[in-house]
């Protein structure tokens, strides 16, 4: 629920989606092109986002909440997708991750077996005893986090294997942004190479292994504030905001577990 | 009664195997697909790739592409397209294009967009200078400063 509330607010908070000017070349999809899918109207996309947001508000509110999440998957990779070919350069080779991750956990949701369990009523929210989570459910989402951070990570190694750790490719990126933007932190990586030596190391390591200690409950928190420091270092150093529309979509699992604590507190230590 | 039951027992057992195994191939389809697509390298543009930063670079190598303005007085300004509301990166991308491909015509498109723009015209206030698109590379790192390399490709008067 509070990841289907995270992206209906990231959706409605960029209304850039809809509003972008339309005059660009298309980046070609191919599996759109194995639909025979060209070009939408920007009314066509217009469409397809607002219904993409009254379908998660539906299933926001618990209301046949594997249907619209089924309805709102499948609205999401066509809006997402149109949005996307006609929003990038046709020459770009660059990714937005978030929206990958944003499709990802919308499909692994709408097919969960406990997802129906919560709704809101007028009497506020009401939980179905029958229908509890599962940990393999748990660990499914926690895995489909970690395959961002792992598919990252493992396409650096890929492309440019160990080559990419040597600390003067984190510096060469530093540079580029420094000189086209002036930016003061990333000068401070090109001037200390030794901290873009263990910077790259720690990178490759955090998403290629230490991200799958999500899994571990002992671990879960410490990872999770090291992805935190992750993304607001690339913030600041790249300008590249991974912080609201990625890790926060990808943090509603972990605020879940908070709000659960805090729901186990209040039962046993107040109403009791 | 019993043989009852025992069918309803069994009947029970049977839906418990079955919903063990539907998780379980919900479970393990999701992560082939996740994990296969990246093992893989299935990297079908925007939805299953996750490349990103993924080229190896050094500093040495490194070129990026800027606009100077030059006064009369020689004094110059640099690193001002985000002030006229144009994307610095989004530029620098360009232009490395237009110019690896060696398409003068887009090159020029681009340089007429930013000096015809309205947004650019109010920045320089009717000051008459001179617009260049300069090549930055990197000199040198001495003493936790950076010195640029920089080169003149285009310059045009403005007024």
């Amino acid at each position: 629920m509070i990841a289907v509330l995270f992206v209906l607010i990231h959706l409605i908070l960029n209304q850039n989606y809809v509003l972008a000017p339309y005059i660009q070349a298309t980046n070609p999809i191919s599996i759109f092109e194995l639909l025979s899918i060209g070009k939408w109207s920007q009314t066509t996309n217009w469409i397809l986002y607002y219904l993409l947001i009254f379908s998660l508000f539906l299933s926001f509110l618990g209301l046949k909440t594997r249907l619209f999440l089924s309805f709102s998957t499948v609205l999401y990779f066509f809006f997402m997708g149109n949005y996307l070919g006609i929003a990038k350069s046709p020459h770009s080779t660059s990714v937005w991750h978030n929206h990958n991750m944003v499709f990802m956990l919308l499909l692994v949701m709408a097919t969960l077996p406990s997802v129906g369990n919560i709704k809101f009523t007028l009497k506020g929210l009401s939980f179905k005893p029958t229908i509890r989570s599962k940990k393999w459910e748990e660990v499914l989402i926690l895995l489909t986090i970690c395959s961002a951070y792992f598919g990252a990570g493992y396409c650096k190694l890929a492309v440019s294997g160990l080559t990419w750790m040597n600390g003067y490719t984190l510096q060469a990126f530093m540079l580029k942004k420094y000189m086209i933007t002036g930016n003061p932190y990333a000068k401070y990586f090109i001037v200390n190479f030794n901290l873009s030596l263990v910077l790259s190391w720690l990178t490759i390591l955090l998403e290629c292994l230490f991200v799958f200690g999500l899994l571990l409950p002992f671990l879960r928190w410490i990872i999770w504030i090291s992805l935190f420091v992750f993304h607001y270092c690339i913030f600041l150093t790249m300008d590249v905001n991974f912080l609201t529309p990625h890790f926060l979509i990808c943090s509603a699992y972990f605020f879940t577990l908070v709000f659960e604590k805090i729901r186990t507190f209040i039962r046993g230590n107040i109403l009791a | 009664m019993s043989k009852k039951v025992g069918y309803g027992h069994c009947q029970n057992q049977n839906s418990s195997y079955t919903s063990i195994v539907k998780n379980k191939v919900i479970f393990f389809s999701f992560i082939m697909v996740f994990y296969g697509s990246i093992f893989l390298r299935v990297e079908h543009w925007p939805f299953t790739d996750w490349g990103v930063f993924t080229y190896a670079y050094h500093p040495a190598d490194t070129v990026v592409f800027d606009l100077r303005l030059l006064s009369q007085s020689q004094n110059s300004r640099e690193k001002f397209l985000e002030e006229i509301g144009f994307s610095a990166v989004g530029f620098n991308s360009q232009i490395s294009r237009a110019l690896y491909s060696q398409n003068e015509a887009e090159l020029d498109k681009i340089l007429n967009s930013i000096r015809s723009s309205t947004t650019f015209k109010s920045f320089l206030r009717n000051c008459p200078c001179k617009v260049q698109l300069i090549r930055k590379s990197l000199d040198r790192i001495e003493k936790d400063q950076i010195y640029e390399q920089k080169e003149v490709i285009r310059s045009y008067d403005i007024f």
